[in-house]
């Protein structure tokens, strides 16, 4: 019995993925992305069929909303923050909120990647920066702050907020501009700031010492994507982005902590817990503020309690996520020359860096190794699932001066192909400790949508060419697809109702590193726009 | 000379591939030039000599010249693509403030402090920023600072909604609800209730102090005097 309990502890902590509900952005606060639904596996997953799709209405900047299911309705935000309930079984629009026109939208686009619904209310950030509250059941607003005025800092909301007990959490886009990064945590019932922890420590804070003169007023860190969330620990996890100027040290020399970091915070206060910094005095651009997951995983004949974090340097870090002690980091990109290697104590060696007068070839490239397109993660093989991108680019360096919310680059970058290949893309399967390939999948192109894995055997995820697929998550063989007649950027879910299942994915390309399409593949035609949700599931008896 | 056979081959620098490599990546002026961090340039009023110079020598901050990293031919065509896809609006682009003295842009950095949580531009509309919760200070005339150190009286009503304890609060024309800044926290926050959810008691302070507070005499004297000047 005993035995049981302890069996359980990790189960208990964020169940083994989402279940009948798709609750939260990552599926699980772990960020997994990962069901236990299995009625769609691999013997039936051929006979898959649309059952229903919803036209947003609202087509900018493309489809990329991971949606939210709770209780059988469905929650989809779109680029000018519409935000629409429909029933999950029918399509069927419940309530729609418009947000009113933005007018202040930074350069980061008005791209959004999805709602919080916690407490009978959805949690929307908007490409102004707002962050409001609806009430779930009518789509009446609530309350709505300003986080910053986006004028001044030149940033954004684009991410999903995540609910930890009773406080909304959101990020923040910004790091290519002059700006100092945060992380803001409102009271989810009034809106009231509880605390905003800055990613980068003023004069007097430990870590300051790492930044020179004013340069931490400037210095990005954004913290554009959402974290995850340790019950038992009680510990909030998130991921940091780049420093800014993003080539240009001259006025940045030092660690420059936290950015391209992974930071635990104690979720009640907001106050740093550890940190580990993954590419100290970043100048490639390499942000590290995907996704970051958390598992139970053996390492070294002893089970520790991880996060495994990838980000667009092209490895993914192991990290204990008790301490922050480094354990292992892992390469999932063929291409890499901006080091020669990380020590078994985690420090970078033969760093190759672009100077004043002095441009670098550098692979994998400022769009990086990876984009914000999430992995899953299946406790079933242990394995990640991964959509990476083989691409370099020719760094130089510029000296620049800080205004404040403008862009803060200090260069340029020309994209080119990687020694002896072509910029392409593939999605594969990785033991997340060892970072051995299980399998690769080459893209037509690249793969900039996310990865659903579920307790079917599968692997859900879709390409710009229109294509949603699933694959064997044992050995990447497809074994369906449907063409959706749009490009996939967005990330797939999977709920059931009266005891159907369905995969719901969104479709309709957009952002920024998507319009790099055209320079990466210039004989590929270009991805289509849209905004549509596609949904599907097995014929019902008697169809 | 097989160089010089395959240069005389070589096809005239093709501007919309040279945008599409250089110019629309992710971080500055997106595909076609309609999107991105950078301007967008279908609507910039098109000089043709600006435009070259502006690629060639770039432009602070975020635009880094690029008369080393191109040909000039290379250049030429990018100038005739830009060109081709100018809808010669002229909208984008251009300065539109009057350059201010060194003294009135730190004042007016202090105004908005990303140091100080926004600073004043938190409940304060100025110079087309900041939000509009408090009364708009644009030309403000105070002798100095420290008539800005008055509690925020103006408008400040206690607003009890139900099942929760008083605030105060700032009404907001809104029709069939009630709305109105909870001025509680540091940041405002736009509250909406059912009008039978909440009561509105004229009069309410909110304690100002906490927010001039954070700015020293020197600075607010300089504040006093960025916003006399604003018109």
């Amino acid at each position: 019995m005993r035995h049981l309990t302890l069996l359980l502890v990790g189960p208990l902590l964020y169940g083994q993925g989402a279940g009948r509900d798709w609750p939260v952005h990552g599926g699980n606060n772990a960020a997994w992305r990962h069901s236990t639904l299995k009625q769609i596996d691999r013997s039936n997953v051929k006979r898959l069929t649309p059952a229903w799709v919803f036209h947003t209405g609202d087509p900018e900047h493309g489809l990329q909303a991971t949606p939210i299911v709770v209780g059988g309705v469905l929650y989809l935000s779109t680029s000018n923050a519409w935000v629409q309930a429909l029933d999950g079984a029918t399509g069927k629009l419940l309530w729609e909120f418009r947000n009113p026109q933005m007018k202040d939208v930074p350069g980061y686009g008005r791209q959004n990647r999805g709602v919080a619904v916690a407490h009978g209310k959805v949690f929307v950030g908007t490409a102004d920066n707002d962050l409001f509250a609806l009430d779930a059941r009518t789509g009446q607003e609530v309350w709505r702050v300003k986080m910053e005025d986006s004028r001044q800092c030149g940033c954004n909301i684009t991410g999903a907020p995540l609910v930890v007990k009773d406080l909304v959490i959101a990020g923040v886009t910004g790091g290519d501009s002059a700006h100092r990064g945060y992380l803001t945590a409102l009271d989810a019932h009034t809106g009231r700031l509880r605390w905003r922890f800055y990613t980068i420590p003023k004069p007097g804070e430990p870590g300051s010492e790492t930044w020179a003169g004013d340069s931490w007023k400037w210095g990005g860190g954004s913290t554009w994507m959402t974290g995850s969330y340790d019950a038992e620990l009680d510990t909030l996890y998130w991921g940091v982005g780049n420093a800014a100027p993003d080539l240009d040290t001259s006025k940045r020399p030092g660690s420059n902590l936290y950015t391209c970091s992974v930071i635990a915070l104690n979720p009640a206060t907001g106050k740093l817990k550890w940190h580990y910094q993954e590419v100290p005095q970043d100048v490639w651009d390499y942000d590290s503020a995907f996704e970051v997951v958390l598992a139970d995983l053996p390492v070294n004949g002893r089970t520790r309690k991880v996060l495994i974090h990838s980000g667009k340097a092209g490895f993914a870090w192991v990290i204990d996520r008790v301490t922050g002690e480094f354990l292992k980091a892992w390469p999932f990109v063929e291409h890499w020359n901006w080091i020669s290697g990380i020590t078994e104590d985690g420090k970078l060696v033969g760093r190759k860096e672009p100077k004043l007068g002095a441009p670098a070839f550098v692979c994998p490239s400022a769009v990086g190794g990876r984009n914000w397109n999430e992995t899953a993660y299946s406790p079933a093989t242990g394995w990640i699932y991964l959509a990476s991108i083989e691409a370099c680019n020719d760094l130089t360096v510029e000296v620049t001066e800080p205004s404040e919310g403008k862009a803060h680059i200090g260069g340029a970058w020309n994209f080119k192909p990687p020694p002896k290949d072509r910029i392409r893309g593939s999605l594969s399967a990785y033991d997340p400790v060892s970072g051995k390939r299980q399998w690769t999948r080459p893209a037509e192109t690249w793969f900039l949508a996310s990865m659903l894995s579920t307790a079917g055997g599968l692997v859900f995820s879709g390409s710009p060419e229109g294509e949603f697929f699933a694959l064997d998550e044992k050995t990447g063989e497809r074994l369906w697809s449907f063409q959706t007649g749009a490009g996939q950027r967005g990330s797939a879910v999977t709920y059931e109702i009266a005891g159907r299942q369905y995969v719901a994915t969104p479709v309709g390309w957009g952002s920024l590193v998507g319009a790099a399409h055209a320079a990466f593949f210039p004989k590929s035609p270009a991805p289509r726009s849209g905004s549509s949700l596609f949904v599907f599931a097995l014929p019902e008896a008697g169809q | 000379m097989i160089a010089f056979a395959l240069l005389l081959l070589a096809p005239p620098p093709d501007g919309a591939a040279l945008f599409k490599q250089r110019c629309s990546v992710p971080y500055c002026h997106g595909a076609n030039g309609t999107a991105g961090r950078a301007p967008a340039l279908t609507t910039i009023r098109f000089r043709e000599s600006r435009v070259r110079s502006l690629i060639e020598e770039g432009k602070a901050p975020g635009m880094p010249g690029f008369k080393s990293l191109l040909k000039a031919d290379e250049i030429g065509a990018l100038v005739a693509y830009l060109k081709s896809i100018n809808t010669g609006s002229g909208g984008g682009a251009q300065e539109v403030r009057e350059p201010r003295t060194p003294e009135l842009e730190k004042a007016r950095a202090l105004f908005f402090d990303a140091t100080r949580m926004g600073g004043c531009g938190r409940c304060h509309e100025v110079d087309g920023q900041g939000l509009q919760v408090g009364p708009n200070l644009t030309g403000f005339a105070a002798a100095n600072g420290s008539a800005l150190r008055r509690p925020a009286r103006s408008g400040v009503q206690t607003v009890t909604p139900r099942g929760e304890a008083p605030f105060p609060g700032v009404p907001v024309t809104a029709e069939g609800v009630t709305r109105v800044f909870d001025l509680s926290a540091e940041l405002p926050v736009l509250r909406t209730f059912a009008k039978d959810a909440v009561t509105l008691a004229p009069g309410g302070t909110r304690d100002h102090a906490n927010s001039v507070n954070a700015y020293s005499a020197a600075e607010l004297d300089a504040i006093a005097a960025f916003l006399r000047a604003l018109r």
